[in-house]
């Protein structure tokens, strides 16, 4: 396995097995590489990421606690977590959440979630800066064959939110959350555009008034 | 509109408006330029494309005519066409189809098909070899929207067919064709990966006895 020693290439779908991805994504010089594994292919992403990525990253999480908080939702909340499907698939969200009766699933010492074992998250969010074409087409695809509940995009140059609702192994693009009912997708953009006029503050502020 | 007299970037999107699209697609110099508007934006793709692209895109025509004459399906089939929503989208599917009572709902003179006038085709293919993240992604967003029954991409390099039932606004994907009843895509994709061994006619003779 000579070819996994050269350098390979990142932010791209390559060809692997699931020993190949798993012996790649396990070296050291991989802890900070997002892995995703999807039809027989491996795609590395490099972190860090830049300034407007990570400020859009925190709103949304931000806004989400926040109105999960206000609505006493129960929820369970993760930042880059890696879910493994064994031999089939593997995905690391930026943000991901169980809510409701799957809030308290995951026992708190599990590391890496082994879908054999718990259900899929039931919203994972992908922050888009320079990975939005493979955000709405390949991750997409992975996420309906996971089986989450919903996907949501932020296109960060466009500050748009895109939404799916995940269904029957398919997606359709919704503008109301269902997994956060009552939560307008509208008010999540509003909050993204603000936050490019004033400060993490004073958004939650707004949004608070909002909610 | 200066911006229009510099060379634009093809084979990405393009943020215009609706005005700008048509003004660049009407130009001498784009008569051979795939045009695609959806969101807001548009994507200019070059013509002419290589040659597995072009014997791919001829398979899966003759395939399908030679299911439809098998199976006495009425069909109207358009390669290249132009389908135009104003103000919104327009595409310029590599192959697309109306079947059934739609075989004969566009009159011969048309010229670009106006979808405000006449239902979008049922079926819709892509041909994709370098363009296949886009297809996946933003392309499938785009027939999402315009309501087609069926779309297709042919994975050329990976020798795939890759099909999504259209519904309700979101898209699944699907083994078994909807709207060629009886057609498997398992048996597509076997032709497709004959000819990478044996010229067209006896993939097409293979196929007969099949269908």
């Amino acid at each position: 396995m000579s070819q996994l020693r050269t350098k390979i290439s990142t932010d791209t779908w390559v060809k692997a097995s699931w020993e190949e991805y798993l012996q790649v994504i396990d070296e050291p010089a991989h802890a900070e590489t997002k892995g995703y594994y999807h039809n027989g292919r491996m795609r590395l992403e490099m972190s860090p990421l830049g300034n407007p990525h990570s400020r859009d990253h925190a709103t949304i999480i931000g806004a989400l606690y926040l109105f999960a908080g206000s609505r006493k939702l129960d929820l369970d909340a993760h930042d880059n977590c890696t879910y493994r499907k064994t031999g089939c698939e593997e995905a690391q969200p930026d943000v991901s959440f169980y809510l409701g009766a799957n809030a308290e699933v995951i026992p708190w010492e599990a590391t890496i979630i082994d879908l054999d074992v718990y259900p899929s998250p039931d919203l994972v969010i992908e922050v888009a800066y320079s990975s939005l074409a493979d955000d709405k087409g390949e991750k997409r695809l992975l996420y309906e064959a996971l089986g989450v509940r919903e996907y949501w995009i932020i296109d960060v140059q466009n500050v748009q939110l895109i939404a799916f609702e995940v269904q029957n192994g398919g997606s359709r693009k919704i503008e109301q959350s269902q997994v956060f009912s009552g939560l307008d997708l509208a008010l999540l953009e509003e909050a993204l555009r603000r936050s490019r006029q004033m400060n993490h503050g004073k958004v939650s502020a707004w949004l608070l008034s909002q909610l």
